[in-house]
């Protein structure tokens, strides 16, 4: 038996991260289309081993392309607060509740919460999330600070509300 | 990375548990689409492989058909038969004719009178006048 093609592998693996980077943007139907687009048009050109800062660039592209075309930067910058459905899976062994994190993302600036998500389920260094972002080292690790910053306060403010 | 090093403990814990969270499942079957691509590639390169070997095979076909055509112009046909074997049949006048003549009937058998074209031997009267001074 063969060997899977190299793509199908790195869907496999990095797919779920894809979808829910593009989902900051694009609701969940959309975001799938953006990351299959991707994919889809890497196996047409024959790249067979793209890295895996090249697969969220290139989604963080194709989504900024499907959004431009369908309405302007404003709507792209509103849709992900009002962007309905779950970003994660509910799991008994979460050692964070997952609607809690989720929204808590969801209430952070753009740019913190993409290197949010690059840095934990991309698992790109910052290095890369700065070449991502298309900014400084240092700008990306701030934003990720301060993204972090942003969802610890936002959770503890969630925490002391449901106690109340 | 120095960066992260500059980490406090707080945003150690949070990222950790951030990072057991585990993004949504997609619908996409993306090794289905992957072999159906794959193997609409290959029936494209399949048909065009088959469109460029049959123009090769047509055009020497062509050039084949072109070449037997100019080596095959029409030339003469060299027939024998066994009838082109045999001599033609000698002249009376022939050197043939009169040799068998001779030895079959002798010197007299020789015709008198030569033939239209025969050329004249000449004669013992013909002599002076040939020699004379002044005659023709």
């Amino acid at each position: 038996m063969t060997d899977p093609h190299p793509l199908i592998q790195l869907f496999a693996t990095h797919a779920r991260a894809l979808v829910l980077y593009a989902r900051q943007w694009l609701d969940a139907s959309a975001a799938e289309d953006v990351v299959q687009d991707v994919f889809v048009r890497l196996l047409e050109r024959g790249t067979r081993d793209p890295s895996v800062a090249f697969l969220f660039r290139s989604v963080r592209n194709a989504t900024i392309d499907v959004t431009r075309a369908a309405s302007s930067r404003k709507r792209r910058e509103g849709v992900a607060a009002g962007n309905a459905g779950a970003w994660f899976e509910r799991r008994d062994d979460d050692r964070i509740d997952a609607d809690a994190a989720c929204g808590a993302l969801r209430s952070l600036p753009a740019s913190q919460r993409e290197a949010v998500v690059l840095r934990i389920w991309g698992g790109l260094g910052f290095e890369q999330i700065a070449e991502t972002l298309g900014c400084a080292v240092s700008t990306a690790f701030a934003h990720y600070r301060d993204g972090l910053a942003g969802i610890q306060a936002r959770m503890e403010q969630t925490c002391r509300t449901r106690r109340k | 990375m120095s960066n992260e090093t500059e980490m406090n403990p707080n945003d150690e814990e949070l990222s950790e548990a951030l990072s057991s969270l585990r993004p949504a499942a997609t619908s996409i079957d993306f090794a289905s689409i992957a072999l159906d691509r794959m193997q609409r590639c290959a029936t494209r390169q399949v048909r065009t492989w088959r469109i460029a070997a049959a123009l090769l095979l047509g055009g020497l076909v062509a050039s084949v058909t072109l070449q037997v055509g100019r080596t095959a112009a029409p030339q003469p046909i060299a027939t024998t038969s066994a009838s082109d074997d045999v001599p033609p049949a000698p002249g009376p006048d022939s050197l043939l004719t009169l040799r068998s003549l001779v030895l079959e009937h002798g010197v007299q058998a020789i015709p008198d009178r030569p033939g239209p074209g025969a050329i004249r031997a000449i004669r013992p009267g013909d002599v002076p006048r040939v020699a004379s001074p002044g005659g023709v």
